[in-house]
């Protein structure tokens, strides 16, 4: 019972809150009232504004921004509102950021653009390879084949002895160029939708393979310096509040000349 | 901004005329009515704009009810309970708001 207070505690405290499937949501009042209309997904984008910069906004129905953000700079996000503007969070932790429209935005390369590209060539896992398991101690999981990039270099060897068979594990393999066969882990220690190089399993150096996923994506430049966030109200709006808000409070006294007097 | 404004304003106008009218305020007092909408939501509208977040919302919305109701209070001819009609009327154009911003 402690336990679990303390958990409600460090959530209260982080300014998360979490679903019974322990999914972090944000603590933001747009999110709360539609909740129903965004989806997860955990992915990284990069900012590539055509003015060289994103802004970041108080919610995507708001024009008031948060923050300004340089092309280039990665922004991660786990809330995607209607398909088309994504939650920010934080580096290193689940407070928001802003809202950004995903159309800004690049997602950094990983296993869900590796399966756009390469989808059609997944083929099943053969079972030869589990002798590759056999004797190793950790497992390297990669976010794609070919990145270069480790997701964790260290994973123990035994999940895919003891927790679950290879079979199991790998729910779709690739072949790579130059003859490796790769299988995809949804989910190892925490980590999810990684990949293994099945025919070398805990070797830390296979090189990044470009070709893998040819760079497409038209890069704008930064904008130096990034303009200041802006309050979304312009100069005009403030000063026609003013001048309508003074004139009526102006007119209310002699229009109304009629209204009740004290003691009436 | 002038967008959000000015559609803001003419859907508060619509909402709260009509329970002004439905209350039974006729001509001066229905015209008072217009006239405490402009001074209050353009500004209530603007100040959101700037601050957001509930708990600024609900400050906001408590001022609009009390200002419009001191304004029913003051210069409307014989209104009844105009403390109630304010707080009714902003009850129910805040509800629609609300309703509409979900939809949207």
């Amino acid at each position: 019972m402690k336990r679990a207070y303390a958990l409600l505690l460090t959530l209260l405290l982080l300014g998360t809150t979490a679903t019974a499937d322990v999914l972090i949501e944000p603590s933001d009042d747009f999110y709360r009232t539609h909740a129903e209309e965004c989806e997860y997904l955990d992915r990284s984008y990069t900012a590539n504004g055509k003015e060289g910069y994103v802004a970041l906004y108080q919610s995507p129905k708001s024009s008031r921004q948060r923050e300004t953000v340089g092309n280039g700079a990665v922004l991660r996000g786990r809330w995607i509102y209607r398909g088309t503007w994504l939650a920010v969070e934080e580096e290193d932790s689940e407070e928001l950021r802003g809202w950004v429209e995903l159309s800004e935005c690049v997602p950094v390369a990983d296993y869900l653009s590796f399966e756009e590209v390469h989808g059609g060539e997944f083929v099943p896992y053969d079972r030869a390879l589990d002798t590759n398991f056999a004797d190793i101690e950790n497992v390297v999981l990669w976010t794609y084949p070919g990145s270069g990039k480790i997701a964790w270099a260290e994973a123990d060897a035994r999940w895919f002895r003891e927790n679950v068979t290879p079979a199991e594990a790998f729910s779709q393999c690739w072949e790579d160029g130059e003859g490796r066969l790769w299988g995809f882990v949804n989910y190892c220690y925490g980590w999810r939708n990684t990949w293994v190089c099945l025919s070398d399993p805990d070797n830390t150096d296979l090189a990044a393979d470009p070709e893998v996923l040819p760079e497409k994506t038209v890069y704008y430049p930064a904008a130096a310096p990034v303009p200041a966030p802006s309050s979304g109200v312009s100069g005009l709006a403030a000063v026609l509040v003013v001048l309508v808000v003074a004139g009526t409070a102006v007119l209310i006294p002699v229009v109304c000349r009629g209204g009740r007097r004290p003691g009436e | 901004m002038l967008g959000i404004l000015s559609a803001s304003l003419a859907l508060t106008l619509l909402l709260e005329t009509t329970a002004a009218a439905l209350w039974g305020l006729r001509r001066q007092n229905l015209l008072l009515g217009v006239m405490v909408n402009l001074l209050t939501n353009p500004a209530a509208v603007l100040l959101h704009q700037l601050f957001p977040g509930w708990g600024v919302t609900l400050v906001l919305e408590g001022a609009v009810v009390v200002i419009e109701g001191a304004y029913y209070a003051k210069y409307g001819l014989r209104i009844r309970h105009p403390w109630l009609l304010s707080l009714s009327a902003n009850a129910l154009s805040f509800g629609v708001g609300v309703v509409i911003n979900r939809l949207l």
